[in-house]
């Protein structure tokens, strides 16, 4: 059952960082035959500084906005050499949603054969907790003091305007789950997109234990929807297929919200409109996933 | 005078730093304070400095020669290398119930204590710079007791329990002189390689075990072997044996992640709090 580790203990992480532990999963499912991307993030301060690498697969660090052109062009020096392993760009929702957003739409546009994950901890926490394009409406950040006043974008649904071959969302409350979409993701050619949701315990204000239970949560509420697209169909899994099914109600939202700090200033509407919110993404889905 | 605050991050060690400074500049002398930064972590060790002087500071280095040195964790007590730089007139403000050889002059207090006592809890993690800036003001400080109690209630508010725990810091500070040695370090050689390719190394980050709060301790006897705690670690310090489940405790932080995924509650929870003989 135990087999090698990629991730070596002793990182730089804080205390049940969602990043690690995903990592961890995610360079045991690709069997360590991986080179793996990181643009600026958590993840390029985890893995420790020169001269010594956490991961024990090679990393390259790029710049914050190129990570998907960086894994382009590692991918072709690799295919030009004739060497096996899968391109992996492992950048946080910063790196992904807002300044890595172009490179990664010029490289699933053009097909190019990498895996990208996109660890989405809802906030630029390496940096000490500033709003993203990923942080959901009512989440105070240090930029958003008040509460952000606007609802967040969702780049799954982006890289489905561009068809790539696989796209799936995972979160960091099912690693199994999340095993399994690597291990489907490895099988497939050209572009594929994984999100997993990272409860950040000190950006999210919330104890450094309940890592797994948040993630666990976000989909129990519904306010996080596992699903998968491959080659153009879309399939909800895990527990979202279950409430997608009407088998399980979602649970109250407030259970989710109310154990986060940054959550804490929320009022009744606040929480009423996020519960809106979440119904029309899972209308929004549903009809998507009996169209297709 | 120069001041040099270790602790971890969550503790307050930034704004302990920032609190001495502005009172030093209440009572009209010329300060500094700045952290040193890697990337911001709670549990990670935290350093940072104040300069207090009558004349303008022109030194923006970090401070290698304290003259006062606090340190807010009692874990760090045990690391020689916090008490670097310490003379024969510096003093030592340390967060324990006990006092230690590692400086000639010893202030120290169990803020730690006084903290949970009065609720200074944040996420689960004891927050002592409270009442460890009353216990400061039993060093050699310039700040009298009026102004630093001001700063302390400008930053947290003139809550009850902020106030009663700097009281209770401040007057709960015993002094003791101690044996004190002068510890020497040398300088680590300067790195020779040219194409800076980092190699896969264990603990990137040190012994990452000292960032413990609480030690998450297996039972045999309920644990059945499921090993749902190897497969959420996010350090992946667990691993089987065929006595069990082991830990690596020189790298494991303490998140108790693995407590919490143990469908068979076998993984309890142990603190870490207390010093223990110290190291040199």
């Amino acid at each position: 059952m135990i087999e090698p580790e990629y991730f070596l203990p002793g990182s730089a992480a804080c205390h049940g960082c969602p990043a690690a532990m995903c990592l961890r999963v995610i360079l045991r499912a690709l069997e360590g035959k991986a080179v793996v991307v990181v643009p600026a993030s958590c993840s390029s301060v985890i893995t420790g500084v020169y001269p010594h690498s956490a991961l024990n697969v090679p990393v390259f660090n790029s710049a914050f906005a190129a990570s998907a052109a960086v894994a382009t062009g590692i991918r072709a020096g690799l295919d030009f050499y004739g060497e096996e392993g899968e391109v992996v760009v492992w950048a946080g929702d910063g790196g992904t949603y807002d300044i890595g957003l172009q490179s990664l739409s010029g490289a699933a546009e053009r097909g190019e054969d990498i895996l990208y994950i996109c660890y989405n901890n809802e906030m630029y926490s390496n940096t000490g907790v500033q709003r993203s394009g990923a942080t959901p409406y009512g989440a105070w950040t240090t930029t958003t003091v008040g509460g952000k006043r606007e609802h967040r974008k969702d780049v799954a649904e982006i890289l489905m305007a561009h068809n790539v071959p696989y796209i799936a969302t995972a979160s960091a409350g099912f690693l199994n789950d999340l095993y399994n979409k690597v291990r489907k993701a490895r099988e497939i050619e050209g572009f594929r997109y994984i999100e997993i949701l990272a409860p950040c315990p000190p950006g999210w204000r919330f104890p450094m234990d309940k890592t797994v239970e948040m993630g666990r949560l976000a989909v129990e509420t519904g306010m996080w929807i596992l699903y998968e697209v491959v080659e153009g169909k879309m399939r909800f899994t895990g527990l979202s297929k279950v409430i997608a099914e009407g088998k399980r109600k979602m649970k109250d939202i407030k259970e989710y919200l109310k154990l986060q700090g940054r959550f804490s200033h929320l009022s009744e509407e606040d929480i009423r409109e996020i519960e809106r919110y979440r119904d029309r993404r899972w209308e929004f889905l549903k009809r998507r996933a009996n169209e297709l | 005078m120069e001041i040099r605050i270790h602790g971890r991050g969550g503790q307050g060690v930034v704004t302990m730093s920032k609190i001495i400074a502005e009172a030093a500049n209440l009572e009209g002398y010329f300060s500094q304070s700045m952290p040193f930064y890697g990337a911001e972590r709670r549990g990670a060790p935290v350093v940072s400095f104040t300069r207090i002087s009558e004349d303008p500071i022109y030194r923006t280095s970090q401070v290698y020669y304290p003259d006062i040195l606090i340190v807010l964790d009692p874990i760090l007590i045990n690391f020689p290398e916090v008490f670097s730089g310490l003379g024969e007139s510096s003093i030592a403000v340390l967060n324990s119930g006990s006092s230690a050889d590692v400086a000639k002059k010893v202030v120290f207090v169990d803020a730690t204590r006084i903290a949970i006592e009065h609720g200074l809890v944040v996420a689960g993690m004891p927050v002592p710079n409270v009442p460890m800036l009353g216990a400061l003001l039993s060093s050699e400080i310039p700040i009298s007791y009026k102004t630093m109690l001001e700063v302390v209630q400008k930053h947290f508010g003139a809550d009850e329990r902020i106030v009663s725990s700097f009281n209770e810091g401040y007057k709960g500070a015993r002094r003791k002189t101690c044996r004190f040695t002068k510890m020497h370090f040398g300088h680590k050689g300067v790195m020779e390689c040219e194409i800076p390719i980092s190699t896969p190394s264990k603990g990137v980050a040190g012994r990452t075990g000292l960032w413990r709060v609480v030690k998450p301790v297996v039972d045999s006897e309920r644990c059945n072997g499921c090993m749902s705690c190897w497969l959420h670690c996010p350090e992946g310090v667990i691993v089987e044996t065929e006595e069990g489940i082991e830990i690596d405790y020189a790298y494991c932080k303490g998140c108790m992640i693995c407590s919490s995924v143990c469908p068979k509650n076998a993984i309890k929870h142990e603190s870490e709090m207390g010093v223990v003989q110290h190291a040199h």
